[in-house]
């Protein structure tokens, strides 16, 4: 255990970086034994990943200490943690690293499979929980390292639906009762027996946010009017801040998605619900009371430069040495003004939030506790939350007086009196930044008064925090952590993870990478306009190139991939994908098509000609595209849509049915018509023979009532369809598949001529067009597992595929014709430099106008929320619908084509 | 053999129905008139299109003949037909017929729901001739100046069985209407059933955020006319949480999580 890359491994962990450190006497030999080892294989894996040489570095010392395990390991190590790098960042490719260590400790078989299982595990699961996936693993390996495999098996779902307590009480009993058996312990984790069930239900208390995540994302919305989306904050969210009112899972903004803790569990009733409601409302009011509207520039004063991915706000607090102080004392300020403005344009919300204050008070730190400075941030967040800033008793407690509260009263009384007017109406974010200059150096004086005036309060753990550290710009969990005597840093309790004041908080420096790098194409747009003098706010910009978030250069493009991509290549079929290793995640793009399962052969080609923006004209037979054909699938994958679907498909025909038209309708009692209906012609005469008024609706008509529509169904498997959505780990294109096999039910009831077509491809040559049902064949086991065979292949060039799409529909003779396009995002074909962004949707438009003049109807369904402003330029108003949730795309796709075509 | 036209009296718009112009379209509606050119009205159910033309009715003093399309309208529906009275056979003016007879408006609601082959009749009446041929009685009808087509069309239906032909589109004029800026339309509400100001503008705050949802799972924004109707629910003493329940989120959707939405947002203003 003590061996000296053992240590290594746990200083590294603890200083951060250990490039830096002078080089420790004895560490002589641990070099040699690396040395040794890893530059053989870094040479080997630099062949094979062509990835930068000094990455490996970061990753030097834990395959090190691997390799001296077990050297298979190792290099098992280096392989996917490099992969992982790219895609999950440094920090738990190391993290990684030291489970398998803590694993092979024990048993290196063991930890080889752990090494292979891993990365799948974490990339399958949302960001907040990859690191709760790691702790909860070690914390199996100290119990029961046996167990350590099926757990990480199951662990991706169970995560988010209980806390890290209840998991580990669920975990506990688990392995309690099927210490012996590992195949038995797998089944009670899938919750498939009695017990596990029971033992779920118990767990599990609170208001899960997958619960209310559809209302949550309609409500934030609704409010900002903006396509945010709600993320789940998980544990992410464990800080020290004492603004942010101790460790929580508190909801925060980055100014981009809205994040909310994974379970509120604080009432055990509706409460809960008001809980998350007055947390979105107040995330979702800095967007729409402008928090990220700031221009610098637009401000007097000396700014630093603009560093590249760095928002305003952050620019802002850097501009201050105390950036930390900064930050938090910006929060309090903006939350006054933008809780104001919450407040009077919201008149709910304020009631909601009020009558969540007083219970939840005692979540607030006791303000004696805290050092001077977080003393007077305390006091003033509890005024810029209280509703009327009258009654500040009840915001939370009191604490007893001491020698620092005449000071800290002084200088909250004074700030507050300078704060209080950002309340008033049109006061924007500019007002706030501006406080935030003229208040930092009042606090910065009241730290050295109260660090001359003696010692600090009791409680070291806080007044550690207090001294506001320098910490490094890594997220919280980098930051040190309480260690447990097992030498790994322990969770903070898990109690609180679901407690804290309501509300939400600023998180601009914890922007995902591609929300930085989309910040950044604003900003230079925002520039731009800036400097031409014309008017343009943030948000403004924002919204525009939000609809065409799409890598800029090819680096970036391929990481872009590499993050969406699954790791498992080709076809996937069924429902578990097999668990190839991490390696394969940097499957070469030179590949071109992938062959169909049977190699097949092109049963026709055409080509096409593709519109060019650029110079504003078609160029001529420039697309190649190749029809195959697809092979018949499994019935697993069919029977198990069916199944699962059974009562839906019976609704589904039953609906579709009614609608199917009977052959020649008689109408009846016509004013006008083809001939005299005898019946009432007889009723007439006799109504005037009676004197009575005859009708005069005496003819009959023979009306040809045939439904003639013909549909095609054109499936996008380019391989970002492969992305896992929901919380059933079901990837796109698998719910889209279930979409279309209930459809096709759908489709055979009513009795309308359908097609099912799959596009994909590489480059302008190789543009596969795959047939899985054409008009002519009859629909029947073999289509549906044909349906079975579809999946994700390579890019999807729209243009080209929408133009055979519609060659083929122009074929079939049919009054009607509809081509419906199930998608996951924008036209994107990376193996053309040209087909993306502007290029590649102008020529997707000009494809669907063809469509429209050779009388085919497109329509678009999407699930890519982004997808507004680019859709409505391709498809027109009414020509797109998005999904919102995908898993409601099986439901909702016979909807829309029945209200599409009647 | 006789003719029946309907007595004009019964088509005078008499009290004059409140409308709040939101840009120039009373006054391009006028000038249209003037040039004897038909309009065709195109925007979301219930933002005022309906109440639009009766108000230029009155305003134009014109008599205003309104059909609601549907699918079994039929050519004869619109121009007229032979009826037998005793013994009689009496010839009976369709709403088109009566109103070039009369040199009215003809408005034809929600056009799109008439069978393409009907609204055919009304082409020789909306370019430069002005015709309208009753081919029963062997006669054609030359509309006089007063005379005027106004058709409507909502765009947000999304089937394509129901969208508007070309040949038909490109013969009328088209005024744009969407639902009024907030200050506006809480003025229309307010006007419309007396609610008292604060409600009005809680109302339209309300729609405004519904609003935002719209292709997120709703078809259509809400409409002035329900904002109207819950502010009529309000104002009969209904609470209005009920009323907004009953107006909002129930007429708007059947999914459960766009409906405790709109809840949601009317609990956010009331």
């Amino acid at each position: 255990m003590d061996s000296p890359g053992e240590e290594l491994n746990h200083r590294q962990d603890s200083s951060g970086s250990a490039n830096h450190r002078p080089q420790a006497p004895g560490s002589g030999s641990v070099r040699d034994r690396l040395e040794q080892g890893l530059w053989r294989s870094a040479r080997l894996l630099g062949e094979a990943l062509l990835g930068p040489v000094d990455r490996l570095g970061q990753l030097a010392r834990p395959a090190g200490g691997l390799i001296q395990r077990d050297r298979a390991l190792g290099l098992l190590y280096l392989r996917n943690a490099m992969a992982m790098q790219d895609t999950l960042g440094t920090g738990l490719a190391r993290d990684y690293g030291r489970l398998l260590d803590r694993s092979a400790a024990l048993d290196v078989l063991l930890a080889r499979e752990l090494a292979e299982l891993l990365p799948m595990q974490l990339a399958r699961v949302e960001e907040s929980h990859r690191r709760r996936l790691l702790d909860i693993l070690e914390w199996t390996i100290q119990r029961r390292p046996r167990l350590v495999l099926p757990v990480a098996q199951q662990l991706p779902v169970l995560l988010s639906e209980m806390n890290d307590r209840s998991l580990r009480r669920f975990l506990e009993q688990g392995m309690k009762l099927h210490l012996e058996d590992q195949r038995k312990l797998a089944s009670f984790l899938r919750v498939e027996s009695d017990a596990a069930l029971t033992a779920l239900k118990k767990l599990r208390r609170g208001l899960a946010l997958k619960d209310v995540l559809g209302v949550l994302s309609l409500y934030a919305r609704a409010h900002c009017g903006e396509d945010v989306r709600i993320l789940s904050a998980g544990s992410l969210q464990q800080s020290l801040d004492p603004v942010q009112g101790g460790r929580s899972a508190r909801a925060f903004t980055d100014g981009h998605d809205i994040y909310l803790p994974d379970v509120v569990d604080m009432f055990g009733d509706e409460r809960d619900f008001q809980v998350y409601r007055v947390g979105t409302a107040h995330a979702a009011g800095y967007l729409e009371f402008g928090t990220f509207d700031l221009y610098l520039d637009d401000l007097p004063g000396e700014w630093p430069n603009r560093r590249p991915g760095e928002s305003e706000l952050e620019r802002l607090f850097r501009s201050m040495p105390r950036s930390r102080l900064a930050r938090n004392l910006f929060q309090v300020i903006e939350d006054t003004r933008v809780l104001a403005a919450l407040d009077s344009f919201y008149p709910g919300v304020a009631r909601a939030r009020a009558r969540l204050t007083a219970p939840l008070a005692g979540l607030r730190p006791d303000p004696a506790s805290l050092g001077a400075v977080e003393r007077v941030l305390e006091l003033l967040a509890r005024r810029a939350w209280a509703p009327d800033s009258q009654d500040l008793a009840g915001l939370g407690p009191v604490g007893r007086p001491d020698h620092l509260s005449p000071m800290v009263q002084d200088l909250v009384d004074r700030a507050w009196e300078r704060i209080e007017p950002v309340k008033a109406r049109g006061k924007d974010v500019a007002a706030s930044a501006q406080l935030l200059v003229e208040l930092y150096p009042m606090l910065l004086g009241l730290e050295q008064r109260a660090s001359n005036l003696g010692p600090p309060p009791r409680d070291i753990r806080t007044a550690r925090a207090g001294r506001f550290r320098r910490r490094r710009a890594s997220p919280p969990h980098h930051g040190k952590r309480p260690v447990s005597p097992a030498g790994f840093p322990s969770k903070s309790s898990p109690e609180a993870a679901e407690s804290a004041p309501p509300g939400a908080t600023l998180a601009p420096q914890r922007r995902s990478r591609a929300s930085r790098s989309l910040d950044e194409r604003i900003y230079s747009v925002l520039d731009k306009f800036k400097q031409r003098g014309e008017a343009a706010s943030y948000s403004q910009v924002r919204r525009v190139l939000r609809s065409s978030r799409v890598p800029v250069d090819y680096r970036e493009m391929e990481a872009w991939l590499a993050s969406r991509e699954g790791p498992s290549g080709g076809l996937v079929e069924d429902r578990e994908p097999p668990a190839p290793s991490m390696g394969q995640l940097a499957r070469p793009l030179k590949e071109g098509v992938m062959e169909p399962s049977r190699p097949g052969r092109a049963e026709r080609l055409a080509s096409y000609h593709e519109w060019d923006a650029g110079i504003g004209d078609y160029k001529p037979d420039w697309v190649r595209v190749m029809e195959l054909p697809l092979a018949e699938g499994s019935e697993g994958f069919v029977q198990q849509v069916m199944s699962a679907n059974r009562s839906m498909i019976l609704t589904l025909r039953r609906q579709f049915e009614a609608l199917r038209p009977r052959d020649m309708a008689l109408e009846r009692a016509l004013s006008d018509g083809d001939s005299l209906d005898l019946d009432r012609v007889v009723s007439a005469v006799i109504a005037r023979r009676t004197g009575d008024v005859p009708s005069d609706r005496l003819y009959q008509r023979k009306r040809r009532d045939r439904r003639d529509v013909a549909v095609a169904f054109l499936l996008d498997m380019s391989s970002s369809t492969n992305e896992v959505v929901g919380r059933d780990g079901k990837r796109v294109i698998q719910v889209e598949k279930e979409a279309l096999v209930l459809m096709a039910e759908a489709l055979e009831a009513i009795g309308d001529s359908f097609a099912i077509f799959g596009f994909s491809g590489y480059g302008r040559d190789q543009v596969a067009f795959y047939v899985a049902k054409d008009f002519h064949q009859p629909h029947g086991a073999a289509i549906r597992r044909r349906i079975g065979r579809m999946g994700w292949r390579m890019e999807n060039r729209d243009g080209a595929a929408i133009r055979h799409a519609t060659a083929r529909l122009d074929g079939f003779p049919a009054q009607v014709k509809l081509l419906m396009i199930l998608s996951d995002g924008k036209p994107l074909d990376c193996g053309c430099h040209d087909y993306h962004d502007r290029y590649a949707q102008e020529d997707t438009r000009m494809a669907l106008r063809e469509a429209r003049k050779m009388g085919v109807h497109p329509f678009c369904i999407t699930v890519d929320p982004q997808g507004r402003e680019y859709l409505r330029r391709m498809y027109g108003e009414t020509g797109y619908t998005i999904i919102d949730r995908i898993e409601a795309l099986p439901a909702r796709l016979p909807r829309i084509y029945r209200r599409l075509s009647t | 053999m006789k003719q029946v036209t309907p007595p004009v009296e019964d088509y005078i718009v008499r009290n004059e129905p409140y409308y709040l112009p939101v840009g120039s379209e009373a006054d391009l509606f006028q000038k249209a008139w003037k040039a004897s050119l038909p309009v065709l009205l195109k925007g979301p159910t219930g933002c005022g299109k309906t109440r639009f033309v009766t108000h230029m009715a009155h305003k134009l003093s014109l008599p205003l003949f309104t059909v609601a399309c549907h699918e079994d309208l039929t050519a004869a529906d619109l121009v007229g037909r032979f009826l037998i009275l005793g013994d009689e056979t009496v010839w009976c003016d369709g709403p088109l017929t009566a109103a070039v007879r009369h040199g009215g408006i003809v408005y034809l609601d929600e056009v799109v729901e008439a069978r393409k082959d009907t609204l055919v009749v009304i082409h020789p009446l909306t370019d430069d001739r002005r015709l309208l041929p009753l081919e029963k009685l062997g006669a054609v009808l030359k509309a006089p100046d007063s005379f005027m087509m106004v058709i409507s069309y909502n765009p947000g239906y999304q089937s394509v069985l129901k969208e508007l032909k070309h040949s038909t589109r490109q013969r009328f004029l088209t005024l744009e209407f969407d639902f009024p800026p907030p200050e506006q339309e809480a003025a229309i509400v307010r006007t419309e059933t007396g609610i008292d100001e604060h409600l009005a503008s809680a109302l339209v705050n309300i729609a405004g955020k519904i609003r935002n949802l719209t292709d997120r799972g709703l078809e259509e924004g809400v409409s002035t006319r329900l904002l109207i109707y819950a502010a009529k629910l309000m104002s009969q003493g209904a609470s209005p949480r009920d009323s907004c329940k009953a107006a909002m989120s129930s007429s708007l959707t059947d999914d459960p999580d766009l409906s405790r939405t709109i809840d949601e947002l009317t609990a956010d203003f009331l």
